[in-house]
């Protein structure tokens, strides 16, 4: 305070004269205490030695003592200073930090309500109404301002409302006990319980430092060390216990076991276990790659296969070693009318289909390892080991599917489907027009939409260039080219693709429609190994394959070498 | 039994030659397409090989069915030429001479390699009737290998056409080119068009011409093997500090070379005149394409016969 003004009153005399009531809201939280099964609320109603700005009495502040005697059974509580009261003052105590009120709420919707937005946090701040006793109260300069302060005994307590804005920042719930709960603790730790296991530590020390200010309530330090016993618990309740990461089956750890399992070796269900195989290693057929691997050897094969991966696939048979596929021999052709007369016949051709009948063909990839390396590598081996297999088998796969489109077939409508024979490609001059005439005359009557290639093809189109200005001639196969994706453009409108088998086939270069050429797989991939009691040394991916080409006479082959 | 396979004409031709040689014990045919069978079987090129790997067939012998060219001056590797890749289904390798002899070697020294000369110099006829001034001519197939693999034809005929007149012309050319494109606008309808008798068999030239111009053919080899004298085209993109052997460039003095087409005339007078040097040099480059020049196909035969047994 800078300094003691003059009273502006005398002091009282009884009867005392008291001035109308001024309802003071504290600007913080006020509610002190909650027993919300007993329905009791504890207010500080306001804090002593605490300057507050009221909006129209200006600067206020209350002493210890200012409200004298207080009956508190009089004193009534209101939730906002609205009507009806929602509780009854059970006591009064002046406290060093300012005058405490104790509530019981009555059992009424509108004192739900107050316990409910307390406990929430939403009301927790206390208003208070009171009447100056006029001539008590006195002017003080205290920080640069004139202050009107109630020394003791010179205001009359009338009402205490909740509120969620209050005016004395001190004021504010001093502890909240829960419905199920005995004994008192800090509000804000109960309604913020650790759910996931962690303690605040700052908050919970604060409040038991909080509490041990308070010499006369032990019974609250007694119900916070049981808190605190209480939250510690949750804690070591809330504890998982490290399961380890879900270990996954690997395709190399499968190609690993099954290939020692070959070699003779005893593979321990530890082991197979701890490589998460105990549901995928099968002791009747050891070699048949489970169907969890299926997708994982797919993408290894599926790349590899460039040529089938652009022609269409279809259903295999269900059993048997032949493909029977339905072969239009003889396209419909529309009527035309003989000679002038209106009711002349129509000339038209039926369309006649027969049937192409294909043969499985076995399809392998190997490799050549020794049973020591088998039982002595390490997992990353067979990773690769697993690679090198799926992609062999991709190879073989595509190289029986060019040897069959390349040996074409009789249909049952003894119609022979031959691939044309283009002789040399000079990329310099194609000659597309030939092979695209080829594949609209034959009997797939499609014209051609790919043009396969051998590495040298691929080569010498990219290299190709116009004899006097030496420019490319396929800029845009060039600039398209990649590792990784093979060729990219157009040939004449042709996609080009890029296929491996081809450097080991007699053609080079390829022509036709895409869905001239079908296919089909057998579903059932075997890892096999040739001897196995003697190491097993050369071990194969071993699968089947139904190459179809359909409509193989709609296809115009090319070298480029003699 | 030994078969044989061919899917072309020209390999027939090469074939021939040797299964005639064999006894009609275990003489086979001739086909165009291979049959399963665990017979020993022979080809004349790397197509035909693969087609009998693909059949089934594991005892495969090819033949060499030129002078054995290649180019791996500039490494290329295309299984068409010796020391290529993917020719490991042979087993049996047959020679003119040791140029590809030495390539096959190394790329497949499992396999048996074996020089014996070229069967199909055994039954090129001689000139018949009187020698004169008939100038033959040939042409490669525009080949996408490399440089040396494309045909001369742009560079010099023009230059050849200039001629017509002034000799009696014969043109052909590689089979591979001759039969390239639609009827009537194939390579004989064009020399046709200007004058020039077109000739596809090379036996018919060998009985008529008495000079053959030729590019880059194992055919310019085979008509200087009857003694008689070759002009060599040499085209602008021909790079003459690559090496490839044998035609580019150790026997590429088999004949007089022409580098500038408007040269064609006086070099062709010059081989006429066919000088001692000139021989010399022929015989010189003869000398690095075959290693024999007579009895290849009984040589080739002998060696078939060891092999299948």
């Amino acid at each position: 305070m800078d300094a003691e003004l003059e009273a502006t009153e005398q002091p009282p005399e009884e009867p005392v004269e008291v001035g109308p009531t001024v309802t003071l809201d504290l600007p913080d939280e006020a509610l002190q205490t909650l027993a919300v099964s007993q329905r009791r609320i504890g207010l500080r109603i306001v804090p002593y030695n605490t300057v507050a700005v009221h909006p129209t009495y200006g600067a206020l502040m209350f002493q210890p003592g200012a409200f004298g005697q207080v009956d508190a059974k009089a004193v009534r509580l209101r939730m906002d200073h609205a009507d009806p009261p929602t509780g009854l003052g059970l006591s009064f105590e002046d406290k060093p930090d300012g005058a405490h009120m104790e509530f019981q709420l009555s059992k009424t919707q509108r004192a739900d309500e107050q316990l409910t937005l307390a406990v929430d946090g939403i009301s927790r701040g206390a208003s208070v109404g009171f009447n100056e006793i006029k001539g008590r109260t006195k002017v003080q300069r205290i920080d640069g301002r004139n202050v009107t302060v109630y020394p003791p005994n010179s205001a009359l307590l009338a009402e205490v409302s909740t509120t969620w804005q209050p005016t004395f920042p001190e004021a504010g719930v001093q502890y909240l006990l829960h419905a199920e709960q005995k004994g008192t603790a800090p509000m804000g730790e109960a309604q913020e319980a650790p759910t996931n296991g962690a303690l605040d530590y700052d908050r919970l020390t604060a409040a038991i430092v909080s509490a041990n200010a308070k010499t006369d309530q032990d019974d609250k330090i007694t119900k916070m060390l049981e808190k605190f016993d209480e939250m510690v618990e949750l804690q070591r309740s809330s504890f998982k216990i490290p399961q380890g990461e879900e270990r996954k089956a690997k395709l190399q750890d499968w190609v690993s076991v099954t290939l020692r399992q070959m070699a003779g070796e005893s593979v321990s269900p530890t082991e197979i276990k701890t490589l998460a195989l105990d549901d995928v290693v099968i002791g009747e057929q050891p070699g048949l790659v489970p169907s969890v691997f299926t997708a994982d050897y797919d993408d290894i094969i599926d790349d590899n296969r460039p040529f089938l991966e652009s022609t269409r696939e279809v259903r295999p048979p269900a059993s048997g070693t032949t493909m029977t596929l339905p072969i239009i021999t003889a396209r419909a052709v529309a009527g035309t009318q003989a000679g002038n007369a209106e009711k002349g016949a129509l000339t038209t051709t039926a369309p006649k289909v027969g049937t192409g009948t294909f043969s499985y063909k076995s399809v392998f990839g190997g490799a050549d390892i020794s049973v020591q390396m088998i039982l002595r590598a390490d997992s990353s081996f067979f990773d690769l080991l697993t690679g090198e297999l799926g992609e062999a088998y991709a190879l073989d796969c595509e190289a029986k599917a060019i040897t069959a489109l390349l040996a074409g077939y009789t249909d049952s409508a003894s119609v022979s489907h031959q691939v044309t024979n283009g002789g040399v490609l000079d990329p310099e001059d194609p000659h597309f027009g030939e092979a695209w005439e080829n594949s609209i005359t034959s009997t797939a009557r499609r014209a051609p939409t790919h043009i396969w290639l051998s590495g040298a093809a691929v080569g010498a189109f990219i290299d190709a260039k116009a004899p006097l200005t030496n420019a490319p001639l396929y800029s845009n196969l060039a600039a398209s080219f990649t590792a990784g994706g093979g060729p990219g453009g157009r040939l004449s409108g042709l996609i080009p693709v890029y296929v491996p088998a081809l450097d080991t086939s007699a053609v080079d270069v390829i022509v036709g429609p895409a869905s001239g050429f079908v296919w089909a797989e057998d579903p059932a991939i075997r890892l096999q190994a040739d001897m196995p009691s003697i190491g097993g040394r050369d071990i194969v991916l071993a699968g089947g394959l139904f190459p179809a080409p359909r409509y193989a006479d709609a296809f115009t082959k090319y070298t480029i070498a003699s | 039994m030994i078969d044989g396979l061919a899917s072309a004409s020209h390999y027939v031709d090469h074939l021939g030659a040797v299964l005639a040689a064999l006894p009609p014990a275990v003489r086979g045919g001739i086909s165009e397409t291979p049959g399963a069978s665990d017979d020993p079987i022979l080809v004349a090129s790397y197509g035909d090989m693969i087609r009998a790997r693909d059949a089934g067939r594991t005892r495969i012998a090819l033949m060499e069915h030129g002078a054995g060219q290649s180019y791996g001056g500039r490494n290329v590797r295309h299984g068409s030429y010796a020391g290529g890749m993917n020719r490991g289904a042979a087993s049996l390798f047959l020679h003119p001479g040791p140029h590809p002899a030495n390539r096959d070697r190394a790329a497949y020294p499992q396999a048996r390699v074996e020089v014996v000369g070229s069967p199909y110099l055994d039954t090129l006829p001689q000139r018949e009737g009187t020698p004169g001034r008939v100038v033959a001519f040939t042409f490669h197939f525009n080949g996408a290998i490399c440089a040396e693999t494309k045909t001369a034809y742009p560079a010099f005929f023009p230059a050849i056409v200039k001629l017509v007149g002034k000799y009696e012309l014969l043109g052909t050319a590689h089979p591979m080119l001759w039969r390239k494109g639609r009827s009537g606008k194939q390579i004989a309808d064009r020399y046709r068009q200007y004058g020039i008798e077109p000739v596809e068999s090379f036996a018919d030239i060998c009985r008529r011409a008495d000079v053959l111009i030729a590019d880059n053919t194992s055919a310019m080899f085979a008509f200087a093997a009857t003694g008689r004298p070759v002009v060599v085209m040499n085209a602008p993109w021909y790079d003459r500090r690559v090496n490839h052997g044998l035609r580019f460039w150790d026997a590429a003095e088999v004949g007089v070379n022409c580098d500038d087409p408007d040269t064609l005339g006086d070099c062709i007078e010059q081989a006429l005149e066919d000088s001692p040097a000139q021989q010399a040099k022929r015989e010189a480059a003869l000398s690095l394409v075959y290693a024999y020049r007579g009895g290849a196909s009984q040589r080739a035969a002998d060696v078939l016969m060891d092999w299948a047994a």
